[in-house]
C-alpha cells in the first residue's frame, strides 16, 4: 500500500470511529456540566467537576443498584452457559430417537418474542413467590435456545472419534464434556459468556415488572428514575450515571475483546 | 486361545440395509489379523462392532473367553486407533498418551513409567511436551498408537491408521507397527482397504466384500490360491488378469492356440494369471501371441499391456524390456499357474490350501 492510500483509509478510519464514538464522548462530556450547560449546546465541559457523580449516587442507590444488576447478570451468564452446554452435549453427542427434532422445535423458540411470553412467566414467578428475588430475575433466562444453537455448532467440529476413544478408554460422558469439549469450545464458551453477560445487563422491563423492592432493582431502572423523578431531568446527572453503568461492561468488553473476536468471526473463516 | 471369536454375525441398519451378514471368524492370541476390503464393504464397521461402538444385531462376539456383545467399550480390554489418530488438540503428547488411564485407577507413579516407556520405544522422547499441532504426521500417528501401547489392553483394533500419511513414511510405518506388534504379543486386528499393508503386515487376511466373508487365511495363501474372482482381482498389483474360455472338447480354449485341460466341470470356466506369471517365450513354445498396446518401464520392472479376448491383460517382468507398441511378442504360461473359476458363481474350481474355517492354530 502506497502512503498516500494509507493515509486516507486512516482518514477514513478516524472520522468514521470519531461518528460512531460520539453519542459515548458526548454522553462522558455531558456528566461533567453543569446545569444551563447543556441546553446552551456546549461540546466541552467548562470545568471538570464531581458534582454529577456524587449527585447520581445520592439521588438513587446506584450501587445496590450496581451490585444487583452484577449479582443477576452473573447469574444468568452462569446459567445459560451451564444449560447450552448440557443441552448442546446431548444435542452433539448422545444418540436417540427425534434427537434432530427435537433441536428444530428447540430452536424455533427463537422465533417466539420474549415480550409474548413475559405474562406467563410473570405468573409463575409470582406463583413461587420468587417477586424481589434474584432467582426471579434470573432464573427464566436460564434456558436459552441461541446459545444451545451456537455450542451445538462449536461441538459439532469436535470429530466423533474423539469421543469414541474416550469411550474405548471408559472415561465418562460428563468427564468427556468437563475435560475435552469444554476446554477445546474455549473461545466459543467465552464469547456466549460476554454476550450473555451484557444482555443481561442490559434488562429493563422484566427487573421491572418483578421488583417492587427498592432494594432489588437494577442499574437499567436506576437510569430511568433519574430522568422521570425529577419535573425538568438533569441530565449531567444522568449521564454521569449512564456512564458509571456501562463502566462494567466496558471493561468486561476490553478483557475480552480478543477472544470476542475469535469466537464471532471463527465460522466465517474456517 | 482365541481372542476373538465371531460367529454368524449379523449388522443391519434400520432393519433393512445389511451391511454385515453371516460373519463368523476367529483371531487368535498374540495374532495380527488384517481385514481388507473396498470402501463400503463393512469392515469398519466390524471393527467397531468388536469395539463396542456398534451394537450387533444378530450373532454371537467372544472376546477372551468371555461374551462381549453386550459389554461396554471400556470392559472389553482393547484399545483403538482410529484413522484421524482422535488426539486431544488442548493436551501435550504426554497428557494424550495417558488419557484415560486414571479412570483405571492406575498410580500415578506408574502412570509416567508407562508414559516414558510407550514414548521410548516410539522415540516420542522429545516431544512428552508438545501439542498435537506442533508434530508432523507421522508423529501424531505415533502418539495414537503410544496411547494404545500405554493402555496395555491385550486387543489393539486399528482402523486405517496410515492412511493419512505419504506414501514413503506409510512404508516405514507398516514396518514398525509390525515390529511393535510382535515385541509386543498383542493381538492386532487391522482394518485396512490396501491390499498392499494386509499383504505386508497380516499373520493372517480376511478379505471382506458387500459385508460378507471371500476368504480367510494367511498372506501368500490368499495370493496362491484365492477363492473367487473377488479375491483374486483384489489382492495382488496390477491384479489378476481374467477372460472367458470357451470349451474345446476336452480342453479350454483361452485364445486362439492357447488351451489348458479342462476342470471337471460342466458350466462356463474363467481364467486367470498372475502379471508375474505372463513370461516371455525365447526359446519355449509359447502359449500365445499377444500385441503390445502399452508399456510401462518402472526400472525395476516392466509392465507389458495388451488385449485377450477384448480385456486388458498386464504382465508383469522384473527387469527393463524394450519393445515398441504394436509389436507382436510370444508369451507362455505354465499350465499350473492357470488359475479357473466357475462363471456363473466365481467359486473357485480345484486345489485350494486349507479347508474353508481351519483356525491358525490348525495352520500352524
Amino acid at each position: 500500500m502506497t502512503r498516500k492510500k494509507k493515509f486516507l483509509l486512516y482518514a477514513l478510519l478516524i472520522v468514521s470511529s470519531f461518528v460512531m464514538f460520539f453519542p459515548i464522548l458526548y454522553a462522558f462530556s455531558i456528566s461533567f456540566m453543569q446545569g444551563g450547560e447543556v441546553l446552551r449546546g456546549k461540546i466541552i465541559p467548562s470545568g471538570l467537576s464531581f458534582t454529577n457523580y456524587e449527585a447520581a449516587m445520592q439521588k438513587v442507590p446506584l450501587l445496590r443498584y450496581l451490585f444487583n444488576s452484577f449479582v443477576v447478570s452473573t447469574l444468568i451468564m452462569a446459567g445459560q452457559v451451564v444449560f447450552s452446554c448440557l443441552a448442546a452435549f446431548a444435542f452433539t453427542f448422545i444418540p436417540f430417537k427425534g434427537r434432530n427434532l427435537l433441536f428444530l422445535i428447540f430452536i424455533s423458540t427463537m422465533m417466539i418474542p420474549w415480550e409474548a411470553t413475559m405474562v406467563p412467566n410473570f405468573q409463575t414467578i409470582r406463583a413461587l413467590g420468587w417477586t424481589d428475588t434474584y432467582a426471579g430475575l434470573s432464573v427464566p433466562f436460564f434456558a436459552m435456545a441461541f446459545g444451545t444453537f451456537l455450542l451445538r455448532q462449536q461441538f459439532k467440529t469436535i470429530p466423533l472419534e474423539m469421543y469414541e476413544a474416550t469411550q474405548v478408554a471408559g472415561v465418562s460422558r460428563f468427564q468427556f464434556l468437563w475435560k475435552v469439549v469444554l476446554p477445546v469450545s474455549k473461545t466459543t464458551l467465552v464469547t456466549l459468556a460476554i454476550y450473555c453477560f451484557l444482555n443481561a445487563w442490559n434488562m429493563y422491563l422484566w427487573p421491572l415488572l418483578v421488583t417492587n423492592d427498592e432494594r432489588m432493582r437494577t442499574v437499567q431502572i436506576g437510569l430511568k428514575q433519574m430522568q422521570s423523578q425529577e419535573v425538568s431531568t438533569e441530565w449531567g446527572v444522568v449521564m454521569a450515571g449512564a456512564v458509571l453503568v456501562i463502566l462494567p461492561t466496558l471493561i468486561l468488553l476490553f478483557a475480552g475483546q480478543k477472544r470476542l473476536q475469535e469466537g464471532l468471526t471463527r465460522g466465517a473463516i474456517k | 486361545m482365541k481372542a476373538i471369536d465371531v460367529s454368524n454375525l449379523n449388522k443391519a441398519y434400520r432393519g433393512e440395509d445389511m451391511v454385515l451378514e453371516d460373519v463368523s471368524f476367529d483371531v487368535q492370541q498374540g495374532e495380527f489379523f488384517v481385514i481388507v476390503g473396498p470402501s463400503g464393504c463393512g469392515k469398519s464397521t466390524l471393527l467397531r462392532i468388536i469395539a463396542g461402538l456398534e451394537e450387533i444385531s444378530a450373532g454371537t462376539l467372544y472376546m477372551n473367553g468371555e461374551e462381549a456383545g453386550s459389554k461396554r467399550p471400556n470392559e472389553r480390554q482393547i484399545s483403538m486407533v482410529f484413522q484421524n489418530y482422535a488426539l486431544f488438540p488442548h493436551l501435550s503428547v504426554r497428557e494424550n498418551i495417558l488419557f484415560g488411564l486414571h479412570v483405571k485407577k492406575i498410580a500415578k507413579q506408574q502412570q509416567q513409567e508407562r508414559c516414558l516407556e510407550a514414548a521410548h520405544l516410539l522415540g516420542l522422547d522429545e516431544l512428552l511436551d508438545r501439542k498435537p499441532r506442533e508434530l508432523s504426521g507421522g508423529q501424531r500417528q505415533r502418539v495414537a498408537l503410544g496411547r494404545a501401547i500405554a493402555s496395555e489392553a491385550p486387543i489393539c483394533l486399528m482402523d486405517e491408521p496410515l492412511s493419512n500419511l505419504d506414501a514413503k513414511l506409510r512404508t516405514k510405518m507398516r514396518a514398525e507397527v509390525r515390529q511393535l506388534q510382535r515385541r509386543l504379543g498383542m493381538t492386532m486386528v487391522y482394518v485396512t482397504h490396501d491390499q498392499v499393508e494386509a499383504m505386508t503386515m497380516a499373520d493372517r487376511i480376511m478379505v471382506l466384500n458387500e459385508g460378507s466373508i471371500q476368504q480367510i487365511g494367511r498372506p501368500l495363501d490368499v495370493y496362491n490360491y484365492p477363492q473367487n474372482l473377488f479375491v483374486a482381482t483384489f489382492i495382488g498389483s496390477p491384479p489378476m488378469n481374467i477372460t472367458k474360455t470357451t470349451r474345446k472338447g476336452r480342453r479350454l480354449q483361452l485364445t486362439d492356440g492357447w488351451t489348458a485341460a479342462a476342470p471337471d466341470l460342466t458350466e462356463d470356466v474363467y481364467a486367470g494369471v498372475r502379471p508375474e506369471h505372463l513370461t516371455y517365450a525365447a526359446d519355449a513354445p509359447p502359449s500365445f501371441f499377444a500385441t503390445v498396446e502399452h508399456l510401462e518401464i518402472l526400472g525395476t520392472e516392466t509392465l507389458l499391456m495388451f488385449r485377450m479376448n477384448g480385456e486388458l491383460w498386464i504382465a508383469k517382468w522384473p527387469g527393463q524390456w524394450d519393445f515398441r507398441e504394436g509389436q507382436n511378442i510370444p508369451l507362455k504360461v505354465a499350465d499350473d499357474h492357470i488359475h479357473f473359476f466357475n462363471a456363473a458363481t466365481g467359486e473357485r474350481i480345484g486345489s485350494r490350501p486349507l479347508p474353508a474355517g481351519l483356525t491358525m492354530e490348525a495352520a500352524l
